[in-house]
């Protein structure tokens, strides 16, 4: 199973914004290596094709988009644009393109390729391509061209989540190429060797390793480690043999991999809150009749701890997941943590007509209460949690039993049956929302990053006036009307399952490696980095 | 020799033909649901029937089976076995030809090593027989035919990479530098040894009996009787003539061998073929790993057929035969 | 993946294979001593039944002297070192285990003979079918065999295991079987071709016998005793072969492990927490190694004739 949760090392911000050019172009040297898990499977780097987390890691040091987050804050700053202007109904968004700025290939960027890009999106019909990408794409937002250097990002209705979108995709290529191979995205050459503006050049990509150089050419604040060498490792203990062999210099990590090495002289971590939460396979099957119930969904909610979660699976490197709520929504509208409270699910069970059998399992009318979990297979951190929330759970007294991997569509966390009645519900506020909940975490990003700033994990920024802006143009009652439908959903039919527990990115790295900057970012991607900071110490 | 030969060649044909239906077969008709839908689904964090049905018409597996394995098959005739579910953007060909050679450096070292280290070891076991040294020989092959490989491979990776730092942990040569003999090499020293292990156990133990049964032999009695010495007669009779067998041995232990490189490749991520195997195993990336077993089958079926015919050709009962 | 041990020793005694029906009581003794001479095979026996009696007690025991079993979570016991409570400490979920060891072994066990048990009467049906029918059949089956056997089934295994991702035990145990009949068919035809042509069962043809008579009365009981080293040899190679899928995380599935599953889930910890890596590791190591020497102490008593050729 792939470790979609850790792998990756975005590179999404650009600390420096307007100030193109006034570094003094230091040289660039020495070289870093990062080994890297389940590389395998991730060999696409095309600007619009880009497949799971790393390979949008390495890519994000290659392209780059119209806005992205910054280190500091993970707030939206200008890259390839400069600045930008939202219209009075939130729905039409105008970007000023950045002057002066080359791609590797030597090509020139203006507007067009803005344009081509987006044409290769909205070609690419098996949407496969990064998560905002499509999300943009089926959202039914268009972009225009004003003019050579003016771009225009047009909604159907306003969104507040369409920064994050992005931030996250839409990476732009030069328009020559990216348009010769519009019909065979697949078999392009930029799925090796992706040509963009960012501060690292693809240099070798031809077997095992990804060589990465640093771009002399590069507008912004030049990167100052001249090469960066990703190194493929067949899995995670791989990448624990190579950091702790001392071949590899920095790397992510599960927290239990390379659990001690953080302790040992020479090595320094950091962690960064990642809110991507690990809900993805606790989904006991709603099969059971009784979980239609919403006292039992909460009471099996009240029969999870969270806390011993936290501890054993994350090594406390982990925090509680209780504030999902709808995108933009204020902070007033947060749903409140589940406290591990077997009193209280008792209570609800009794309440709801249950009492135990012989065999301490909770029964109602002769029927035994039995979840099913899914077995997601090989080590995970989700594995783990499903272990440990089924044995809460049959402490509690329901009768659990893993079963084979299912097929996806048995496992959604939402029943088949209501998935349109929350559908409406959930997307009266970004349309876009799928059923699911990874879905949700997509759309979640504006939310989570009230949650970050609340948190104290960011300062202020203009993201929340900016969300602010976009909610402001609903109505006061659309807006309680809104927020109140979201909780409802999600203290009712999500109970038991939404508020988990979401790990801390963590990385670790030789003491040389100076100036890395590691932040939260919201929405799936989880957390970033930027490698064209990082220093090397003499 | 050469009615064996064509007999042998002939037999090829067959063979290939059930390894093709086996690996098809296995990929169509074993229980669950051809995995690529779960796997975009999980790609993407997609629950829309709709994209299932699109991926599911894109990758023509609405056809009747047959025309399935026809298809294929024609094209795995032509070394195209398609794309990879997983990374579209891979000739699943491509991915062979880059994971192929270094496959077979790792085997073809771990052979050399096992050859070489089970011949020697066998021979001297023989030699001495009867000896702590016979003794302990014994019983270092047999806990080597007991180990995992996997588990001997992580700790001779602790022990050698980590904690004495002789030797590089993983990967063919040092991080983004191109591979030359002498990196390949020290990357290329544990992997090969791990693996070649069980082999040279397998190996010591026939060449050591082998050896025992051609010293009682008579040509051995006249040998010692013409008066040679000891060593002598071991050296030029006895060993030559038992190692005949370890040929055969040899080549039918290959597919074991092969196998077992997979879980080396795994511990020593090594690119080769057995890791892309497990990683296509892993992400149900199915178009590889048919391609792998049609390939690697093909490969040690053609290797045993040229075993055979050299041993036909070293076995004067076979080369004699008109 | 380990190679299986069945090859040449030396001559070591020169009882012939009777030609018909082994005179059981003193034939039977002779076996026996001839076990008992292969002083390893006799130590390997004592660790196997060890190993046995603690699949079949040692949840039992577990549970009665340390309250505890393979699956309980012990809160805040997160790798915890040994202790009074956990003589081996906890693992990565805080799980005790000893109980977590014990029960793997069980399952390892159960797995081994299990797939044994399936993959040699494939092998011995097969083997047999190929052996007294000849011809076309035979032709057909060989071909089958022998491209099975040429090929590396690791690779078929895990192709398999990316269609049917996640095994139950069954599935693992019939998959193993299904990928490891061979060997045993080969010995079996080969054995049958020999026997069949043999002259007491040529006379009880000529008298009137029936193929079924021959192959049950005649040929079954002398082959039987390769059945039974071929067996023991590949427990060994079966149980490796799970704990190499289940190392992958391919094999038997949470909650329940095997020694391999343990394996796998240790490998994150073999610097920090080495006992969860060794521990399993030693434990299949010895099972092996018993199973290994058993089948060559089984060979030399019971079939001799095993000892010079193949």
């Amino acid at each position: 199973m792939k470790k979609q949760l850790f792998i990756m090392v975005a590179v999404c911000a650009f600390a420096v914004s307007g100030l193109l050019g006034s570094a003094q172009a230091q040289e660039a040297s020495g070289q870093v290596v990062i080994p890297m898990a389940g590389m395998d499977v991730t060999r696409q780097l095309h600007p619009n094709d880009a497949h799971f987390e790393i390979g949008l890691a390495i890519l994000s040091n290659v392209a780059e988009t119209l806005v992205r987050y910054s280190t500091e804050d993970a707030s939206i700053v200008p890259s390839l644009a400069t600045d930008w202007e939202v219209s009075d109904d939130g729905t039409t968004i105008t970007f000023n393109l950045r002057e002066g700025v080359t791609f590797h290939n030597g090509d020139s960027f203006n507007a067009e390729d803005v344009m081509a890009s987006w044409e290769v999106l909205k070609a690419d019909e098996i949407v496969l391509g990064p998560f905002s990408n499509m999300l943009l794409n089926t959202n039914g937002a268009d972009i225009v061209m004003v003019d050579e250097m003016t771009v225009q990002v047009v909604l159907p209705e306003p969104n507040p989540g369409v920064f994050d979108l992005l931030a996250r995709g839409l990476y732009i290529g030069p328009k020559g190429p990216m348009l010769e191979d519009i019909d065979n995205i697949e078999g392009s050459r930029l799925q090796r060797y992706p040509i963009g503006t960012g501060p690292y050049v693809v240099v070798e990509h031809e077997t095992d390793d990804i060589v990465l150089e640093a771009y002399p050419d590069y507008w912004g604040e030049p990167a100052k480690i001249q090469r960066v060498v990703i190194q493929a490792q067949a899995d995670e203990i791989g990448v624990a043999a190579a950091m702790r062999s001392g071949e590899g210099d920095i790397a992510n990590f599960d927290i239990n991999t390379l659990a001690g090495l953080e302790n040992e002289p020479g090595y320094t971590t950091q962690s960064a809150p990642s809110l991507r939460g690990c809900t993805l396979f606790i989904k006991p099957d709603f099969s059971s009749p009784f979980m239609a119930e919403r006292d039992v969904r909460v009471a099996v909610a009240h029969a999870i701890d969270r806390q011993n979660i936290k501890d054993t699976v994350f090594g406390g490197n982990a925090v509680d997941l209780a504030y999902w709520r709808a995108p933009g929504l204020p902070l007033a509208a947060d749903v409140p943590p589940i406290p591990y409270d077997i009193e209280f699910a008792n209570e609800l069970m009794i309440g709801a007509g249950f009492e135990k059998n012989d065999d301490g399992i909770w029964t109602r009318d002769g029927e035994v209460f039995s979840l099913t979990f899914a077995n997601i297979g090989p080590t995970s951190s989700t594995t783990d949690m499903n272990i440990l929330i089924a044995d809460n759970l049959s402490d509690f007294g329901i009768a659990t039993e893993f079963v084979e991997y299912p097929d996806t569509s048995t496992y959604r966390s939402v029943p088949e049956d209501r998935t349109e009645e929350i559908y409406t519900a959930c997307t009266g506020w970004t349309r876009f929302v799928p059923l699911d909940f990874r879905f949700l975490a997509v759309s979640h990003a504006a939310a989570e990053r009230y949650y970050l700033f609340r948190e104290g994990f960011i300062p202020p920024n203009d993201q929340v006036e900016l969300i602010d802006q976009m909610f402001q143009t609903f109505d006061e009652a659309e807006q309680m009307e809104l927020i109140q439908e979201y909780i409802e959903i999600a203290q009712d039919e999500m109970a038991p399952f939404v508020p988990l527990v979401a790990p801390t990115a963590t990385l670790i790295y030789k003491e040389e490696l100076q100036n890395v900057n590691l932040t939260s970012l919201p929405g799936v991607t989880g957390w970033m980095t930027r490698i064209a900071e990082w220093e090397l110490a003499e | 020799m050469r009615e064996y030969a064509i007999r042998r060649i002939l037999l090829l044909f067959p063979q290939l033909f059930v390894l093709s239906l086996l690996t098809f077969g296995i990929t169509r008709l074993v229980p669950g649901e051809p995995g690529i839908i779960a796997q975009a689904s999980d790609a993407m964090a997609m629950a829309d029937p709709r994209l299932e049905e699109t991926i599911r018409l894109h990758l023509g597996l609405d056809r009747p089976l047959y025309v399935q394995y026809w298809e294929w098959l024609v094209s795995a005739l032509r070394f195209d076995f398609g794309h990879s579910y997983v990374n579209l953007s891979m000739p699943v060909s491509e991915l062979l030809r880059q994971r192929l050679g270094p496959t077979l450096l790792l085997t073809g070292t771990a052979l050399v090593i096992a050859t070489v280290g089970g011949t020697a070891a066998g021979a001297i076991a023989a030699r001495w027989r009867n000896t702590w040294i016979d003794h302990s020989m014994t019983s270092f092959t047999f806990f080597f035919l007991s180990v995992p490989n996997f588990w001997a491979g992580i700790i001779a990776l602790t022990i050698f990479a980590i904690w004495l730092d002789w030797l590089p942990s993983s990967g063919m040569s040092p991080p983004g530098e191109p591979r030359t003999v002498s990196s390949v090499a020290t990357h290329l020293t544990l992997p090969a040894s791990v693996l070649g292990l069980s082999l040279m156990a397998t190996i010591a133990r026939y060449v050591r009996s082998s050896v025992i049964e051609v010293m009682s032999e008579d040509y051995i009695r006249t040998a010692r009787a013409k008066g040679l010495r000891e060593g002598v007669v071991f050296r030029r009779h006895a060993l030559r003539n038992a190692l005949l067998p370890v040929v055969t041995i040899t080549g039918l232990r290959l597919p074991i061998l092969i196998g077992g490189s997979v879980l080396i490749e795994r511990v020593f991520s090594w690119p080769g073929l057995g890791r892309a195997s497990v990683d296509a195993a892993l992400s149900r990336d199915y178009p590889v790993t048919m391609a792998l077993v049609m390939l690697v089958g093909t490969l040690t079926i053609v290797g045993n057929l040229v075993a055979d015919l050299i041993y036909g050709l070293l076995d004067p009962r076979i080369r004699d035969e008109t | 993946m380990t190679h299986s041990v069945a090859e040449p020793r030396e001559q070591t005694t020169s009882t012939p294979v009777s030609p018909v029906r082994m005179q059981r009581r003193s034939e039977w003794r002779r076996v026996v001593n001839r076990f008992l001479a292969h002083r390893l095979a006799v130590v390997s026996l004592g660790v196997l039944l060890l190993f046995i009696a603690i699949a079949i007690w040692g949840p039992l025991v577990v549970r009665t002297t340390l309250n505890t079993d393979a699956q309980e979570i012990h809160a805040g016991m997160r790798n915890g070192p040994p202790s009074w409570d956990h003589p081996l400490g906890n693992d990565e979920l805080g799980r005790d285990l000893l109980a977590r060891l014990v029960d793997a072994v069980r399952i390892t066990l159960i797995v081994g003979l299990l797939v044994v048990i399936v993959s040699n009467t494939i092998g011995v049906l097969v083997g047999g079918i190929a052996g007294s029918f000849g011809g076309a059949v035979d032709t057909t089956l060989m071909v089958v065999l022998d491209t099975l056997i040429a090929i590396p089934t690791f690779y078929l295994l895990l192709a398999i295991a990316s269609y049917a991702a996640q095994f139950t035990v069954t599935g693992i145990i019939v998959v193993i079987a299904l990928t490891s009949w061979m060997g045993i068919a080969r010995i079996v035809r080969a054995d049958f071709i020999a026997l069949k042509n043999r002259d007491y069962v040529l006379a009880a043809k000529s008298l009137g016998a029936t193929q079924w008579w021959v192959i049950t009365r005649q040929i079954l009981p002398n082959v039987f005793p390769t059945i039974i080293v071929a067996t023991s040899l590949s427990v060994g190679h079966a149980i490796i072969i799970e704990s190499a899928l289940s190392f992958l995380g391919l094999g038997v599935q949470t909650p329940r492990a095997s020694l391999g599953t343990l394996l796998s889930r240790a490998q994150q910890y073999v610097w920090t927490a080495p006992r969860l890596a060794i521990l399993p590791g030693v434990a299949i190591v010895l099972i092996v190694l018993a199973f290994n020497y058993i089948g060559d102490g089984l060979r030399e008593a019971l079939d001799p004739r095993l000892n010079v050729d193949r």
